[in-house]
């Protein structure tokens, strides 16, 4: 039979009515898997190109934990080439908080290990969104390697 | 509601009766009215023979807010202190309850920890700030779960709870005792030597006796075995993460629809969770929210900027000859403070267990009860912040450029009933429950 016409703009009214699902919250943000030893994060070429840096965590990065990372700096990005003779410095930031990390991490060459530096006293003590900088030095020269970190 | 009816909304459900020409009209729409109600998530309904009330139906909670729950609670067992060989030491304990309530630690005689920290008052004194002792001084700490933090006072200057004890006993505004006068008490009072001896054995070799340093570091290793059981882990909000966990719906009873929604707020919009995050509730770290700027004529405060200069200056920090496990030295959180300007103005972020018992609020007390807390963070009203610090020169683009308000701080504009749901989840999160025995002095310092 044809539709009603009153019955059409009904509907078309009431279709608005439909239930809808409970509104999402505002999502924080995902919660990444962080670096292990056995799941790398892709390393990062530094913003001047001359290294490519790359971390690894003994233990999953969780928030309000020291963390010690262990940091590698290389002049290719086959990585094979270990930057043998540079300084390294660390630090983090929450771009969107306006604020760095509490602490002030400690940065030591691993002996034997070229371009290899362990990084201790990093303590991500707000969850959220993260930078991580690896600042590489080398004859009166800096360049920066950033990671992005969401915990 | 039967499925074919929603997919071929122009037929008519078998269910309804047969629609006359103008009834026909009315009929379809209908069909949308009664799918327009929204079916709330039911518990399943109890046995008719049960007394007990029905359970409150139980909130939506989206996966991402489950995630987020699952990082509030539970709250694992307080952290060994290996800078403290006694922490857990049961006579230890006994003996630092002791001294916890003896009014003998303090120049006149009738101060003891417990003149602030008051069992019945939650471990705090109810005040804003203790006056009769000095309005210098900051709110009293309530000593809830003092065994998860990694810094003590408001200003960090402390980071250990041992090392924290000994502040108050030799403040000029609060015990005013001395060290040694504690070493003479421990000698001479026969209880007291016994006990101390018991704990802490005999003195090192070479010594007749331990230094009062040594004595000074050993009551307040004493003092923080006792605090250590002072903790606070399952609050109705608690049973309910349980209860999202495992379905089980007299779990799920346990927070009402208020505060569910005041959690939902609390992990969602309201975005609590930046600063008072992970079951604790706190970051354990330092901020600014502007809030000394409600009473414009209190004392200058520079919080965390003067309690990491005297933190760094104590002989008694985790990085002195007092502190157990040296080999741990260099891992400590305090082997990598450096102070900076950013720190002038900021303070300690509280755990928010048992703040609902809690009150005042605030590291000078000005916010008198749960919903003053909530109004302030919802509208942000204060007189104008001085003016930001330029940045260092030099500075390497990431860093914090001054001090100020927290800059994620905005007014979240709660109405009424999201202001009472945010207040109605924070007193979800109170669990009092305690040893009575931890309430007040054992009989003797020593354990038989």
């Amino acid at each position: 039979m044809p539709i009603p016409r009153a019955s059409l703009l009904a509907l078309v009214l009431l279709t608005g009515c439909a239930p809808a699902p409970a509104p999402e919250p505002r999502e924080p943000g995902p919660i990444a898997a962080p670096a292990t030893a056995s799941a790398p994060v892709p390393p990062r070429q530094t913003s001047l190109g001359r290294y490519y840096v790359a971390y690894t965590a003994a233990v999953p990065i969780q928030t309000n934990e020291l963390v010690t990372l262990t940091v590698r700096v290389f002049r290719d990005a086959a990585l094979r080439q270990p930057a043998a003779g540079v300084a390294l410095w660390a630090d983090a930031a929450m771009p969107a908080h306006h604020h760095g990390l509490s602490l002030t991490p400690r940065t030591t060459p691993i002996p034997g290990a070229p371009g290899a530096f362990r990084v201790e006293g990093l303590l991500f003590h707000m969850p959220g969104a993260w930078e991580l900088y690896f600042d590489v030095r080398e004859n009166g020269q800096e360049d920066r390697a950033k990671f992005d970190l969401a915990l | 509601m039967k499925a074919d009816s929603r997919m071929n909304p122009l037929s008519t459900p078998d269910s309804l009766p047969r629609c006359s020409g103008l009834l026909r009209v009315l009929c379809v729409p209908l069909v949308f009215v009664a799918a327009c109600t929204p079916a709330p998530t039911l518990a399943p309904t109890p046995s008719p023979q049960s007394s007990a009330p029905s359970p409150q139906p139980s909130l939506p909670f989206s996966p991402s807010e489950r995630a987020l729950i699952a990082t509030l609670s539970p709250l694992p067992p307080p952290p060994p202190d290996p800078t403290n060989r006694v922490a857990d030491d049961p006579a230890a304990a006994r003996l630092g309850q002791f001294l916890f309530f003896d009014p003998r630690l303090s120049r006149d005689g009738k101060v003891s920890c417990a003149s602030c920290h008051d069992p019945g008052k939650q471990f705090a004194d109810g005040l804003p700030i203790p006056e009769k002792f000095s309005r210098s001084l900051r709110h009293t700490p309530a000593l809830w779960n003092v065994a998860y933090n990694r810094w003590f006072f408001w200003d960090g200057r402390a980071d250990t709870l041992w090392s924290q004890a000994l502040g108050p006993l030799e403040n000029p505004s609060e015990h005013a005792g001395d060290r040694v006068q504690f070493a003479a008490l421990v000698e001479t009072d026969p209880e007291l030597r016994r006990a101390y001896a018991q704990v802490f054995g005999p003195p090192a070799p070479g010594s007749a006796k331990d230094s009062p340093d040594r004595v000074f570091a050993n009551l307040g290793k004493a003092i923080a075995a006792y605090e250590r059981r002072l903790v606070s882990r399952r609050a109705p909000f608690d049973v309910f993460a349980e209860g999202l966990a495992d379905g089980d719906p007299a779990k799920l009873a346990a927070l009402s629809p208020a505060a569910q929604r005041g959690l939902k707020l609390f992990i969602g919009p309201a975005n609590c969770r930046s600063c008072h995050h992970g079951p604790n509730f706190t970051d354990g770290e330092f901020h600014d929210t502007g809030v000394s700027r409600l009473a414009p004529g209190a004392p200058q405060d520079a919080g965390r900027f003067a309690g990491v200069n005297l933190l760094i200056q104590s002989p008694f920090n985790s990085q002195g000859a007092f502190a157990d496990d040296p080999a741990g030295r260099p891992n400590r959180p305090t082997a990598f403070l450096v102070n900076s300007v950013e720190r002038k103005g900021q303070f300690k972020t509280p755990t928010l267990r048992n703040a609902a018992v809690t009150a005042p609020y605030m590291h000078r007390g000005q916010l008198a009860t749960l919903h003053d807390v909530v109004r302030f963070y919802s509208r942000l009203e204060l007189p104008p912040a001085p003016p930001p610090m330029p940045a260092p020169a030099g500075a390497p683009a990431g860093h914090s450029h001054g001090g100020g308000q927290e800059h994620i701080l905005a007014p979240l504009h709660l109405s009424k009933d999201e202001s009472d749901a945010l207040v109605s989840f924070l007193e979800s999160l109170t669990d009092t429950q305690v040893d009575p025995a931890l309430l007040r002095p054992p009989p003797s310092p020593w354990t038989p």
